[in-house]
């Protein structure tokens, strides 16, 4: 699901944003161009980065200048090392947690959950993913509110969505099926037992107009 | 301190970062960024890293470019004035500035948290870079960019500008 910065999309909206600072007149509430510079190298707080940026929002000369810092540096030109890139998310049929420390008890028992959950439902034609197609978590916080706790995610058209919600020691909190929007609101009464500052695991299945079944990653949010 | 070699590392960067419309200036930028360099050196003769050095030929520079872009507003009655970058296709540019005062509107319109990190990803920085500058997880940028594009993608094509 991630962006590659030098995707050719975003390069052409980069470029036509900077076409703007030409013909600008230059404004008189600038910031100095040390805060430009250090905003631009990671040396300012995030609030003081948010500041610039809303500056930066409505003054292309600016846009311009943090640009100009970045190349004088060396950065931005180069193409994308692969590291931190992943321009699809792989879809993986149901498998143990990701996480090490769970430990391969804890993987067993989820295996046998998963096992439990797939049976109640009619087996699928394949887990594997189809082109184009997948579930990517949309949630934008870290952690949600117990009365506000919102799963969304974005799926392939047509699809009816299940969803699973279960605590990091496996047990299932919440479980939904033939969901016809890419949202679940969990009830506030699931999590009641729950503590504040918990990690909850949620994964979803897509139910696909042709038959087929596609299943997502598991995704962590925190209970505030 | 060898001025001459550091001269030519700032004509270099300056080449390389030169804006457009002032290609034309490009030789009062290096000498704007070289008086900013001695005055620099004059003041702390000691600290001259190369991470110091571009810090202050960057000063330098700004200041500069904003000194033209202020020129181009005030006409002076015989006083040269800075040329506009003379362009191989004048409606390119006009359709370029049509396109990036397009996108413009439509990241205005993104909530605050999109906004900005679609800012920075525009500006070039990776998904680390901006959450560390946004003081934020590598996950939640992923989501926000995701969101934020695809916000922005359908606002320029109600605006007319497809990819």
């Amino acid at each position: 699901m991630t962006v590659d910065r030098h995707d050719p999309e975003i390069d052409a909206w980069r470029d036509a944003l900077f076409t703007l600072a030409e013909d600008e007149p230059q404004r008189s509430d600038c910031p100095d161009p040390d805060e430009l510079w250090a905003g631009a190298h990671g040396e300012l707080t995030p609030t003081a980065v948010e500041e610039l940026l809303d500056h930066l929002a409505e003054c292309a000369a600016c846009t311009e200048a943090w640009r100009l810092a970045r190349r004088l540096d060396g950065d931005g030109d180069a193409p994308e090392q692969a590291d931190d890139l992943a321009t699809t998310v792989p879809i993986r049929p149901p498998r143990p947690w990701r996480h090490a420390a769970i430990g391969w008890a804890a993987a067993a028992g989820l295996v046998l959950a998963s096992l439990l959950w797939w049976t109640t439902q009619e087996p699928p034609a394949t887990l594997r993913q189809p082109q184009g197609a997948w579930i990517v978590d949309t949630v934008e916080a870290a952690s949600l509110a117990r009365r506000a706790f919102e799963l969304s995610w974005q799926g392939p058209a047509g699809a009816r969505y299940g969803i699973r919600v279960s605590t990091d020691d496996l047990r299932v909190v919440a479980m939904a099926t033939d969901l016809d929007r890419a949202e679940y609101l969990v009830p506030a009464e699931a999590l009641e037992s729950i503590e504040a500052g918990a990690r909850l695991f949620w994964q979803v299945t897509a139910d696909l107009p042709d038959g087929r079944r596609i299943v997502s990653e598991t995704f962590e949010v925190r209970l505030e | 301190m060898d001025f001459s070699a550091l001269r030519d590392a700032v004509e270099n960067a300056v080449a390389a970062v030169c804006p457009g419309w002032l290609i034309d200036r490009r030789d009062d930028l290096v000498q704007a960024a070289m008086l900013g360099l001695m005055k620099a050196h004059e003041r702390r003769p000691m600290d001259f890293s190369p991470p110091y050095l571009k810090r202050v030929a960057f000063h330098a520079l700004v200041d500069e470019i904003r000194r033209q872009r202020r020129r181009r507003e005030v006409p002076l009655e015989g006083v040269e004035q800075p040329p506009r970058a003379r362009r191989a296709n004048p409606e390119d540019h006009a359709t370029g500035r049509q396109i990036g005062a397009a996108i413009r509107e439509c990241l205005d319109r993104l909530i605050p948290s999109r906004r900005r990190a679609m800012q920075l990803l525009l500006l070039g920085h990776s998904m680390p870079e901006i959450a560390e500058r946004l003081g934020s997880d590598v996950k939640r940028i992923q989501n926000l960019v995701f969101r934020g594009r695809a916000e922005l993608r359908t606002c320029l094509s109600a605006k007319g500008v497809e990819p």
